[in-house]
C-alpha cells in the first residue's frame, strides 16, 4: 500500500517535470497555427481555434529558409563526414600504433580542450580573412572538420578492441589501412555513429561562429537566419513561431528514431567541455 | 611489426600520416589561436587587414581593469553561474534519481527530457522570449493565478538575469539527467540490499551510499556545467534581440568579447577579455579539483 | 616445417634478459607443447616462433630458411589466439576467408577452401552464424581453421585450452591432435597443464625462468626427469620430496653424487614388500578411496608424503615399513639437478 502511494507520486512528479520540459514545444507549435489576433488574447487558448497554416507560408516566404535550411544541411553533413573521417584515422594512430612523440602530441592536444573555444574565434576570424574565406561554406565548415573531441572519444573505444584481433589481422595479412576500416570501423560502429550525431545536432545548433563569419543572407545557416528574421520583422509571434518550428523539428525528428545511439554517445563518450 | 621492437622511423611516419589530417586542422584553428589569441590581448595597436602590429603593452587589460561594462559582465557571468550551476544539480539529480526508481515508460520520461538538449538554442530562445512576453506570454499568465502580476521579465534590467537563468536551467537538464542515470545505474545493487539488512532508510540509503557512489560524476557534471555556464552567449543574443538585456543587463564576458571584437573591431581588449575568460574558467577549476580531492570518492 | 633456434636470447627494452640461450629444433610434423608455470617463458618462445616479437641475439630457422628478421606475416605462420580473436562483425565463413582474402585469392578458390576447412574442424553447419553466437569450443575450431586458411608453415595456440570448461577441454586436445594430424603441419601450442600437455603432445618443452628444463617426450620426461622442477611439474599428485639426512646415508649412497633430496612418485610408494626398492618408516595416516582411486596420507619424520598405492590393509597411525620403487625414486643435488644410480652414470 505505502509503496505504491510512493511510486503513484514518483510518476505525478516526473509527469509534472515532463510537462514542464514539453510546454514549451508546445506552445510553439500551438502558437505557430494561431492568428496574430489570437496569439494576443489574454487569457490564451491552449489550442488554436482554427488550425490555419498560413503563417508557416508567410514565415517560409519571409526569408530565405530554404537557402538556410541547404546551408544548415551542407555545413552539418560535411563537418560531421570530416570529423568523423579525420577522428578515425587519429584515433586509430593514437590507440593501436607506436611511433615517436605520441604521448607528447596526445597530451598537448589533450590540454588544448581546457581552452574555451569563445577564446580562439578572433584569431581564427582573422586567419580567413587572410585566406578571403569569410562568408563562403570554407569558412563554415573547413575549421570543424577536425576536434580532438571527437578523436579522444573513439580513440577510447578503439581501445578496447583487443590487440589480439589487431595482431590477428596482421597475420592474416591485413594493412593498417585495411585493419582499420575492415575490422575496426565496423567493430566500433555504434560509437561512431554516436559520435556523429552529437557532431550533426551540435552543428545544426551551432550559432556564435556562423553569425560571426557570415553576414549575407545566402551563406546563413538556419540559427542565424532565425535570428536575423527576428529582429527584420518585428513581433509577429506566430511567424515567429513557426520559423523556430522549421529549425527546430529537423533534429528532434533525428533525435527521435536514432535516440539510443545519441543517449549511447552521451553515456559513453563523456562530456563535451 | 615486432611488438618488442624499437619504434622504427617507418612506424613513426606512419603513425603521423594518421594523425596528420586532423593535426592540420586542429593546428591551424586550436593550437595557433591559442598563442596567437595569447599574443594580441597584448597588441594595442593593431591593423587586421594588414595583420600588423604597432604597439604591445598591457593597455587592454587595464582597459578591462577599469571598464565598467566589463566589471558588469563578470558580475553577471558570476552570478549566471552559481543561479544555474547548483539549481541544475539538485534538479537533475532529483530527476534521475525518480527516473531510476520507474521501469514503465522511464524510456518515454527520458526521451522527453533530453530533448532541450537537441533543439537550437536560439529557436528556443524565441520561444521563451514568447513565454516571458509581459502582456500576452504564458508564464505572467501563471504568475496571475497566485497573484503575481505583469513582469516585464526581458526590459525590466531587475528580472533579465532570473529570466536566462530559469532557460538555461530548463535547457541544461537533459543532458544532465543523462549523465547521473549513467552514474546511478553504475551502484552496485548489493550496495542498497546490504544497507537496508544493516537497517538504513530510503533517506539514509541515499546519503551513505548514493551520494558518495556518484560523486565521480558528480564532480565531472558540475565541472562541465561550470564552464559551459562561464561561456554564456547564445541565448543572451537571442532572448535580448542581438543585445545584452535592457541596458546591458545581461552582460557577459562572452558577449562582452563578442561585442568588442565584433562591432566595434576592438581586438585586442577582445583577446583580452577572451585570456581573462581563460583564466577565470582556469581558476574556478582548480578550486573544484582542489574541493573534490577531499569530497569524490573514487 | 622444421622449427630451429639457434642460442636465442630475448631481453626486454628494460634490460631485463626473460629468455636464457634458447637452443632447439622441434621437427616437421609434429604437435609439440610450451609448458610451464606463469612467467616461466612459453607465451613469450610462442611469440618468438611466431614473429609477434624479435629476438635480441641468436637466430631461428624455419627450415633452412633464417626468418630471425622476419615480421610474422612473413613467416607465414598461423596463430590461434587465447581469446580466439575472431573478427566479431564477420560469420563463421567470413572469418576462414579473411585470410586468403588478403592474399587475393581468388572467390571461388577461397570459398571452397573455407568450407573444406569448416568440414575439418566440424563448423560446416555454423558457417552464415556470427562468432557471439557460437560455444567456446566452435570459436575455437574457427580460429583453428582461420589460422589454417593460408596454409601456414607453422600452426601456433596460445593457452589453447585455458577458456574452455573442463569436459570441452577433453573434447578440444583430442580435436586439435585429430586436426595436427590430419593436416600435418607442424604445431606448437602453450599450455600451463601438465596433463593438457602429457595428453596431446608428441614432445613437450618445460620452460621455467626463461630457460628449457627439458625437451622430450611425455613419457621420458615423466620417468626421466632432468631436474626437480620438471619432477615436480609434471604428474598428479605432485612429487614427494624428502630431505637426504631423513632417509639415511643406506639411501644416499645408491646415487652417485651429493644429494640434497629425494623425491618419490606417489604411486612408487607402496606398503607391499617390493624390489628394488627403498625402505623407510613411515606412519600412515588415512587411506582415502575414490572410485577407483586411493590416495594416502603418510608421514616420514617431519614430511608429509601422499602415496596411491597404499593399500587399505595398511596399519593406520603404527610406525610401519613402507616400499618406494627405485624406478619412482629420484635424488637432486641442492641446486636440483638430478642425480644418477650409482654405476649408471648418465
Amino acid at each position: 500500500m505505502k509503496k505504491t502511494i510512493l511510486k503513484t507520486i514518483v510518476y505525478l512528479l516526473l509527469v509534472v517535470g515532463a510537462l514542464t520540459m514539453l510546454l514549451p514545444f508546445f506552445w510553439m507549435v500551438s502558437t505557430s497555427f494561431k492568428t496574430g489576433f489570437e496569439a494576443l488574447q489574454v487569457p490564451p487558448t491552449w489550442l488554436p481555434k482554427k488550425l490555419q497554416i498560413t503563417n508557416w507560408i508567410s514565415a517560409w516566404k519571409a526569408a530565405p529558409f530554404a537557402t538556410y535550411l541547404l546551408n544548415s544541411v551542407i555545413v552539418s553533413l560535411m563537418t560531421t563526414v570530416g570529423q568523423i573521417i579525420t577522428a578515425i584515422m587519429a584515433a586509430f594512430a593514437f590507440a593501436k600504433m607506436n611511433f615517436h612523440g605520441k604521448k607528447i602530441l596526445f597530451t598537448i592536444l589533450l590540454a588544448t580542450m581546457m581552452v574555451p573555444g569563445e577564446m580562439l574565434i578572433i584569431p581564427n576570424f582573422v586567419t580567413l580573412s587572410q585566406f578571403h574565406i569569410v562568408n563562403t561554406y570554407g569558412a563554415l565548415i573547413i575549421p570543424w572538420l577536425a576536434s580532438f573531441f571527437a578523436v579522444f572519444t573513439l580513440r577510447q573505444s578503439f581501445a578496447s578492441v583487443p590487440d589480439q584481433l589487431y595482431y590477428a589481422a596482421k597475420l592474416d595479412g591485413a594493412s593498417d589501412w585495411k585493419f582499420l576500416w575492415q575490422i575496426l570501423v565496423t567493430n566500433a560502429k555504434s560509437s561512431i555513429t554516436a559520435i556523429g550525431l552529437l557532431q550533426i545536432i551540435g552543428s545544426w545548433n551551432s550559432f556564435m561562429w556562423p553569425l560571426i563569419v557570415t553576414n549575407t543572407d545566402k551563406m546563413r545557416t538556419l540559427p542565424v537566419g532565425l535570428q536575423a528574421f527576428s529582429s527584420d520583422s518585428g513581433v509577429n509571434y506566430p511567424e515567429l513561431m513557426a520559423a523556430s518550428t522549421f529549425v527546430i523539428l529537423p533534429m528532434v525528428i533525428l533525435y527521435l528514431f536514432l535516440n539510443k545511439y545519441v543517449v549511447a554517445g552521451i553515456s559513453g563518450g563523456g562530456i563535451k567541455g | 611489426m615486432m611488438v618488442n621492437q624499437k619504434t622504427t622511423w617507418k612506424e613513426t611516419l606512419k603513425g603521423w600520416l594518421y594523425v596528420l589530417p586532423m593535426l592540420i586542422i586542429v593546428s591551424i584553428f586550436s593550437l595557433y589561436p591559442i598563442i596567437s589569441s595569447l599574443a594580441m590581448s597584448f597588441y594595442t595597436q593593431y591593423n587586421f587587414f594588414t595583420n600588423q602590429v604597432m604597439a604591445l603593452g598591457f593597455d587592454n587589460f587595464k582597459y578591462l581593469w577599469e571598464d565598467p561594462l566589463f566589471h558588469a559582465a563578470v558580475s553577471n557571468t558570476l552570478i549566471f553561474v552559481i543561479g544555474v550551476v547548483p539549481l541544475e544539480i539538485v534538479i537533475s539529480l532529483t530527476v534521475a534519481v525518480l527516473l531510476n526508481q520507474i521501469k514503465v515508460l522511464a524510456g518515454f520520461f527520458r526521451t522527453i527530457y533530453f530533448l532541450p538538449f537537441v533543439t537550437s538554442i536560439v529557436a528556443i530562445s524565441m520561444v521563451w522570449k514568447w513565454i516571458y512576453n509581459k502582456d500576452a506570454g504564458l508564464l505572467n499568465y501563471f504568475l496571475s493565478f497566485v497573484g503575481i502580476h505583469s513582469i516585464d521579465w526581458l526590459n525590466d534590467p531587475n528580472w533579465a538575469l532570473p529570466a536566462l537563468i530559469i532557460l538555461a536551467i530548463w535547457k541544461s537538464l537533459g543532458f544532465n539527467i543523462m549523465l547521473f542515470l549513467v552514474a546511478l545505474n553504475n551502484v552496485d545493487k548489493r550496495l542498497y540490499s546490504a544497507a537496508t539488512l544493516d537497517g538504513a532508510s530510503v533517506w539514509q540509503r541515499f546519503w551513505h551510499i548514493t551520494v558518495p557512489m556518484i560523486s565521480p560524476m558528480t564532480f565531472l557534471i558540475t565541472i562541465n556545467a561550470v564552464i559551459g555556464s562561464f561561456k554564456v552567449f547564445d541565448e543572451i543574443f537571442s532572448l535580448f534581440g542581438g543585445q545584452a538585456g535592457p541596458g546591458n543587463a545581461a552582460m557577459s564576458v562572452v558577449f562582452y568579447l563578442y561585442r568588442m571584437f565584433y562591432e566595434q573591431n576592438k581586438y585586442g581588449i577582445a583577446a583580452a577579455a577572451g585570456v581573462v575568460l581563460f583564466f577565470m574558467i582556469l581558476i574556478v577549476t582548480l578550486l573544484q579539483m582542489w574541493f573534490s580531492k577531499k569530497h569524490v570518492h573514487y | 616445417m622444421e622449427v630451429k633456434f639457434n642460442h636465442v636470447t630475448l631481453t626486454y627494452p628494460n634490460g631485463i634478459e626473460v629468455l636464457h640461450d634458447m637452443d632447439f629444433d622441434i621437427d616437421d610434423g609434429q604437435l609439440v607443447a610450451l609448458l610451464g608455470p606463469s612467467g616461466g617463458g612459453k607465451s613469450t618462445t610462442l611469440n618468438l616462433i611466431s614473429g609477434l616479437l624479435s629476438a635480441t641475439t641468436g637466430n631461428i630457422y624455419f627450415g633452412d630458411k633464417d626468418v630471425t628478421k622476419q615480421d610474422a606475416l612473413e613467416r607465414g605462420v598461423g596463430m590461434v589466439f587465447q581469446n580466439y580473436a575472431l573478427y566479431p562483425h564477420m560469420t563463421v565463413l567470413d572469418n576462414i576467408i579473411f585470410p586468403m582474402k588478403m592474399a587475393k585469392i581468388d572467390k571461388a578458390t577461397r570459398k571452397q577452401r573455407a568450407l573444406d576447412l569448416a568440414k575439418l574442424v566440424r563448423v560446416d553447419d555454423q558457417i552464415t552464424k556470427k562468432p557471439s553466437d557460437l560455444s567456446g569450443g566452435q570459436q575455437q575450431r574457427v580460429a583453428i581453421a582461420r589460422a589454417l586458411a593460408k596454409s601456414p608453415n607453422i600452426l601456433l595456440l596460445d593457452e589453447p585450452l585455458s577458456n574452455l570448461d573442463a569436459r570441452l577441454r577433453v573434447e578440444m586436445r583430442e580435436e586439435i591432435r585429430r586436426i595436427q594430424k590430419e593436416t600435418g603441419v607442424t604445431t606448437i601450442f602453450v599450455t600451463h597443464d601438465q596433463s593438457e600437455a602429457m595428453h596431446v603432445a608428441d614432445k613437450i618443452m618445460v620452460l621455467n625462468d626463461g630457460r628449457i628444463q627439458q625437451y622430450d617426450n611425455p613419457q621420458s620426461l615423466y620417468e626421466n626427469p632432468n631436474n626437480q622442477f620438471v619432477a615436480n611439474f609434471i604428474g598428479e599428485p605432485a612429487l614427494n620430496v624428502i630431505s637426504a639426512h631423513q632417509l639415511g646415508t643406506e639411501v644416499t649412497q645408491l646415487f652417485d653424487g651429493n644429494v640434497a633430496t629425494i623425491g618419490i612418485r606417489a604411486e612408487a610408494l607402496t606398503n607391499e614388500v617390493k624390489e628394488p626398492a627403498i625402505k623407510m618408516q613411515a606412519v600412515v595416516h588415512e587411506v582415502l578411496s575414490f572410485g577407483r582411486d586411493r590416495q594416502a596420507t603418510i608421514s616420514v619424520g617431519e614430511h608429509q608424503l601422499i602415496a596411491t598405492d597404499v593399500t587399505t590393509s595398511a596399519l593406520i597411525d603404527q610406525e610401519m615399513t613402507l616400499f618406494a620403487a627405485l624406478s619412482g625414486v629420484y635424488a637432486f643435488d641442492k641446486d636440483g639437478q638430478r642425480l644418477p644410480l650409482r654405476g649408471e652414470r648418465a
